[in-house]
């Protein structure tokens, strides 16, 4: 942890637009294990490490740039979107002096300097390596007994692992003792570490959702009851989405799917009103009145009715 | 060619790629090339290092690019395929090539901020949870001083949308 434990909060362009039940149980988790997250004031999206960065590098790199300077301190990101273009950008600007200079310039019109230095974290990142298994399950006063998840990683906390240096980007593990520490049981399954599909969305909706499908189909057929992930861009495309693919694949898959931050935030003790599990779009109510109980009921909410594709 | 010679010499795409022995490992474990025959980062790259940089800026397949970074953590020699996909897609870009959406979104951010707002909704299912206002952005004054410096509106006008690509069954013709 920083000295004073204070990060800016850089929830991402998905969670700020789309995810609020997300948000609101990472401010709820992080602030209960002693964050203090502070509001970013003047921020842009960090932006995009895929489809934006596609389009022009050097606009990437200054948005970045810009987000990195004006933060003052550490971010804690809870995407790994962000995570993704903060980390590359620190990189790009560490060993390219021609970029960094070109960047340095457009800053200079706004009155910044280029940072330097690392100021980004990624919330599950955190919670591994500044909080641990060992200390989140002290903590734990409702053990997610019985339940059966599969965790998926997604790409960018992991890769590229050469600058990332986090977990065996091929069979990461790490994340998933955090989920053991809750109680629950997490499953093995063939091809971890496939891409959701959602960042090729814009380019081809058929192949996106065929991935989705897949992904979704191998965690099913590996017995999960639900899914844990950290990524809003996978969130979007195995929760929001999953309607679309059941559709489109004419199948009922029904596999509700949890942010790791909702999962710890039910262990804990949080109820889901309070973590706003209605918003999902695969009804998770089921699941966690079998978990939790009779003391699930009161949020009479349905599920949300849109997708996002 | 403007556009290939600045990257070329930005970024040295054929040298980063001279290391590839053509092993396959990173066509082997792409996501995309499962579906798609035609996304073959071992072929992207074979493309480059033959000196037909060109043929590949033309190419709509490299778009598929999910950025997943399977072929850079596969590869024995660590070159960074995606990145050097990447930078052909700017380059394609400057071709008025690039799909709809990445264009749109993009101009969005530069123009407020953001790719997108919360809705009406999302704001109130934000205030039920007792979650403050989302923190005020970037300002227009910064966005249309950095969009002057980096000439985005003579961007634009190159990256112009073009619409999406017929439906090709993963088929597009060569």
């Amino acid at each position: 942890m920083t000295t004073d434990n204070e990060y800016r909060f850089f929830p991402g362009c998905l969670i700020r637009a789309r995810l609020p039940h997300i948000e609101k149980s990472a401010r709820l988790v992080l602030e209960r294990l002693g964050v203090t997250l502070s509001d970013m004031e003047g921020a842009s999206c960090c932006p995009n490490p895929v489809y934006f960065r596609d389009l022009d590098h050097e606009a990437w790199l200054t948005l970045a740039a810009r987000n990195l300077a004006i933060a003052e301190k550490p971010m804690m990101t809870l995407c790994s979107g962000c995570y993704s273009t903060f980390r590359d950008a620190e990189h790009a600007l560490d060993e390219r002096p021609d970029l960094k200079q070109k960047v340095g310039g457009h800053l200079e019109r706004l009155g910044l300097k280029v940072p330097s230095g690392s100021r980004v974290e990624h919330f599950a990142r955190f919670l591994c390596e500044q909080v641990g298994p060992a200390a989140l399950a002290e903590r734990v006063v409702r053990p997610l007994k019985g339940l059966k998840v599969v965790f998926h990683p997604g790409c960018h906390l992991v890769r590229p692992s050469r600058t990332h240096a986090f977990d065996d980007p091929d069979n990461p593990t790490r994340l998933e003792e955090l989920v053991w520490a809750l109680g629950a049981e997490v499953l093995d399954y063939p091809r971890k570490m496939l891409c959701c599909g959602f960042t090729v969305m814009g380019a081809d909706k058929d192949l996106s959702l065929r991935m989705g499908f897949d992904k979704l189909r191998i965690m099913k057929e590996a017995g999960a009851q639900a899914v844990v992930l950290i990524c809003p861009s996978c969130m979007v495309q195995l929760d929001r989405n999953q309607r679309l693919i059941e559709q489109e694949f004419n199948t009922e898959l029904s596999l509700p799917v949890f942010y790791l931050t909702e999962l710890i935030g039910l262990a804990l003790g949080e109820s889901p009103d309070d973590l706003g599990l209605g918003l999902h779009l695969v009804n998770v109510r089921p699941l966690v009145e079998e978990l939790l109980g009779p003391e699930a009921d009161g949020d009479s909410s349905a599920p949300d009715q849109e997708s996002d594709a | 060619m403007e556009d290939l010679k600045e990257h070329l010499k930005a970024f040295d795409l054929p040298v980063r790629a001279r290391a590839c022995y053509q092993c396959g490992a990173c066509a082997g474990g792409c996501p995309v090339g499962r579906y798609r025959w035609d996304f073959n980062p071992r072929r992207f790259i074979e493309t480059i290092v033959r000196g037909r940089l060109e043929e590949l800026v033309g190419n709509p397949a490299i778009w598929l690019c999910s950025h997943c970074l399977t072929c850079l953590e596969r590869c024995p020699q660590q070159i960074e395929v995606s990145e050097i996909i990447m930078h052909v897609k700017n380059a394609s870009a400057r071709r008025g090539l690039a799909p709809e959406n990445d264009v749109k979104m993009a101009d969005r951010i530069m123009t407020h901020g953001w790719s997108e707002e919360p809705i009406k909704r999302i704001l109130k299912k934000r205030s039920q949870l007792g979650l403050p206002e989302p923190a005020p952005g970037i300002s227009v004054d910064e966005l249309e001083a950095l969009a002057l410096s980096l000439s985005w509106a003579a961007k634009m006008e190159i990256f112009k949308p073009r619409p999406a690509e017929p439906e090709t069954d993963g088929n597009p013709a060569e």
